[in-house]
């Protein structure tokens, strides 16, 4: 494997923060680190990129054991949360800053640093301070500036947390466009789940510093391994004794006859979230609008497609 | 910084001096220390606490993410340092540089004690006023000394502005700067500091030692004689007198401070902006100068305050108002305005804004500007050395005068009196404030 993680295990002040986590990638592969706030994403990020000292376990970057090298040293590069942009350069001069210390002559480095430009699409603002850009163009660079060095391991803490819906999609998109160009290994930590279906090639769920499920995210939504992933991901109907069912597996038919009620109607754009009760019980219902839309107390009947957890029904 | 800014001088003579410690009793040495040398040596020495000070405050206010970042992309410790640490605070290089510089102009009492024949305008314009008399002399000298200290300020706005700008983006919520401890400047660098700290280890230990002990056939005994020596010079009027002044003026110049900003920040007075950038003027221009213009302002009608305590009083509080409005403009800027319209919104006055909001938000800062006002009251000798009539005198007037007089001892007691003075007093206001805020540390 490219990367592995092996037991890994990190305190502060007595109070675990991961414990015994062990994973592994494959080259040119978009790990997605999800999981609640306080799981330990951040922290796990920090232990990989050098900057937090680890407590147990190894990390192996190309069979090399990486654990103990100062963060300068481990060819792993990291585009924080706040960008960090040096605000005493250019964009230009930002972009370039990792290649001085590769040992590059001047003119390999204004060609690297043009075809990172061009790459992203920062021609117009090349020579401003970044003092002066917008937060997608802040964003851009930062993940410029660590891209250039060629690294073996990119980390992306969080990285469209800032930036408004629109320009997180877009920025998405772009940076799935320049990892399969550049064919870079990635881990990118987040807390949207849309953007961890989105974006990985794998998700790597944990709670609690603790591995809850690796797999695709196809796997994690259809085949979650546990209680915890099945109600963390998604919306769920809980039945009891593993049993459960996903809003979308639920079809609502008009029927004044019904035993179903609508309690509540949620307009959410592309569909519509209902709660139904029946039989004492509610049901968290999600339909596509497609013109029709049900009304809060009109009656309706339910059929649904249960599963279970571990296997289909 | 709780010490009169000529101690540096007084322990370099104790040191140095043709007989001091190290140079007469450790290195026999017939060794000349007065001269342009000392000045500037003293100086540096005098001005590098505040200017580390400021510069630790600056270097704090960097995003920490700035030097994760350099690092992750290969820099070293060195390199960080050079490359984003230095260019993000060559403003506050700059500011401090101006800042020593101004106040070198300023200083009169080193080159007094240790420059020996060699003088500078300050010492000049002492000189003029306290031996020749003459007073128009001495204003020419102070108006000349002014005009570069004008040209410094007008430089150091402009690089303060710069300070400003030197969060950009988000920042992180880690506090802490984290630099690798390793690479030739972090090694250079703590040598610098080692030897820093040594310096003024002997500096105060010198001033301590002078003042609790005696000289006997080449050997230093413990004695109470400069003690007792010191009764002389000082009495329990001039100690209650200065501590009484420091009080006033610390107390007095806060509060002008204090609603001075209030009144520009939350009500946006542009009277109130003009006199805050007025206030600065006794920060910049040399304290001297400010003497010499309560001399002219008011020895005729209709304020005849010359000779009297309320002419010092006034101008120590003045003095205050400088530094003590840029102090309560960090503090005030931190309260969301949106406390006060509520005050306005709940049916308050503006009696209310003060009481319930103003004063309650910014006790601490304006505690700790207090604090400054009196302990810089406690030290400060240039504007109010020729306003303080005989009879009236201060302390560090007194300390002033018995250096002159070559009376080193007596002037290393009452050195250790004013450090001594201005430690309780800190003590006792940072013990009020912590225990305040201990007490609603319960209260969300």
């Amino acid at each position: 494997m490219f990367f592995e993680v092996k037991d890994l295990n990190k305190k502060y002040h007595h109070q675990e923060i991961i414990h015994r986590l062990s994973f592994a990638i494959d080259k040119g592969e978009i790990l997605i680190v999800l999981g609640p706030s306080g799981c330990g994403k951040s922290t796990l990020l920090s232990c990989i990129n050098g900057f937090e000292k680890v407590n147990g376990g190894q990390i192996l970057l190309e069979q090399q054991d990486i654990t103990t090298l100062p963060p300068e040293e481990r060819n792993v590069s990291t585009v924080f949360q706040t960008y960090s942009l040096f605000p005493n350069m250019t964009v230009r001069q930002n972009l370039a800053y990792g290649l001085k210390f590769q040992k590059l002559g001047k003119s390999q480095r204004d060609q690297l640093v043009n075809k990172m430009i061009s790459l992203l699409q920062l021609e117009s603002i090349a020579d401003m301070s970044v003092t002066e850009i917008s937060g997608g163009q802040q964003q851009r660079v930062a993940l410029g500036r660590s891209l250039i060095i060629r690294p073996k391991l990119l980390l992306l803490d969080e990285p469209f947390s800032n930036l408004d819906a629109n320009l997180r999609l877009r920025l998405r998109r772009e940076l799935r466009r320049v990892q399969q160009q550049l064919k870079m290994t990635m881990i990118f930590v987040t807390h949207d789940q849309q953007e961890a279906f989105a974006l990985g090639d794998k998700i790597l769920l944990i709670n609690d510093g603790r591995l809850q499920q690796l797999a695709t995210g196809t796997e994690i939504y259809d085949e979650p391994a546990n209680q915890f992933v099945l109600k963390f991901v998604g919306t769920v109907n809980w039945l009891g004794q593993s049993r459960y069912l996903r809003p979308e597996n639920i079809t609502l038919t008009p029927d004044p006859h019904g035993e179903g009620i609508i309690t509540q109607a949620v307009f959410q754009g592309p569909t519509i979230d209902y709660q139904v009760n029946l039989h004492r019980h509610t049901y968290q219902v999600t339909c596509l609008n497609r013109g029709h839309r049900f009304n809060v107390n009109e009656r309706v009947t339910i059929s649904y497609h249960e599963k279970e957890l571990g296997k289909e029904l | 910084m709780v010490s009169p800014p000529f101690v540096t001088s007084l322990a370099y003579i104790n040191l140095f001096g043709r007989r001091g410690l190290i140079t007469y009793d450790l290195l026999h040495l017939a060794f000349n220390p007065y001269g342009p040398q000392g000045i500037i040596l003293m100086q540096t020495v005098s001005f590098s606490s505040l200017n580390a000070l400021l510069l630790i405050s600056i270097t704090q206010r960097i995003n920490p993410g700035l030097i994760n970042s350099a690092r992750s992309l290969g820099a070293t410790p060195t390199r960080i340092l050079l490359d984003v640490i230095i260019p993000a605070i060559k403003p506050g290089i700059m500011v401090v540089a101006l800042v020593s510089f101004i106040r070198s102009l300023a200083d009169f009492q080193t080159p007094t004690i240790i420059g020996g024949s060699y003088q500078v305008l300050a010492s000049a314009g002492y000189y003029a006023m306290i031996s020749m008399g003459n007073l128009h002399l001495a204003a020419l000298i102070n108006i000349t000394l002014a005009i570069p200290a004008i040209i410094g300020f007008f430089i150091y706005i402009h690089y303060n502005r710069s300070l400003t700008m030197l969060q950009h983006g988000l920042v992180d919520n880690q506090r802490e700067l984290i630099l690798p401890k390793r690479g030739l400047l972090w090694y250079s660098s703590t040598l610098v500091s080692v030897i820093f700290y040594l310096v003024l280890v002997l500096q105060y230990g010198s001033i301590f030692l002078n003042a609790i002990t005696e000289q006997r056939w080449g050997h230093y005994y413990f004695s109470l004689g400069p003690i007792e020596q010191t009764a002389f010079f000082i009495s329990p009027e001039i100690i209650g007198r200065t501590i009484g002044y420091s009080i006033i003026a610390g107390f007095l110049g806060s509060l002008i401070s204090f609603l001075i900003v209030y009144y520009h920040q939350v009500h946006h007075s542009q009277l109130m902006k003009l006199l805050e950038m007025v206030g600065t003027l006794p920060y910049i221009l040399p304290g001297t100068f400010f003497g010499l213009g309560y001399l002219y302002a008011f020895s005729t009608k209709p304020l005849i305050l010359t000779g009297t305590a309320t002419i010092v009083i006034i101008n120590l509080i003045f003095k205050q108002v400088a530094f003590a409005t840029k102090a309560a403009n960090a503090v005030v800027t931190q309260v969301p305005t949106t406390y006060f319209k509520s005050i306005y919104d709940l049916g308050g006055s503006t009696i209310a804004e003060w009481r319930d909001v103003f004063f309650p938000l910014t006790k601490r800062g304006f505690a700790l500007t207090f604090l400054n006002g009196f302990i810089s009251t406690m030290t400060t000798i240039g504007s109010i050395i020729f306003l303080v009539h005989p009879g009236q005198e201060l302390l560090t007037l007194v300390m002033f005068d018995v250096v002159q007089q070559n009376e080193y001892q007596v002037a290393s007691v009452i050195a250790c009196f004013i450090i001594l003075i201005c430690l309780i007093v800190a003590g006792i206001v940072i013990a009020l404030i912590n225990l305040t805020e201990r007490n609603r540390s319960h209260v969300f």
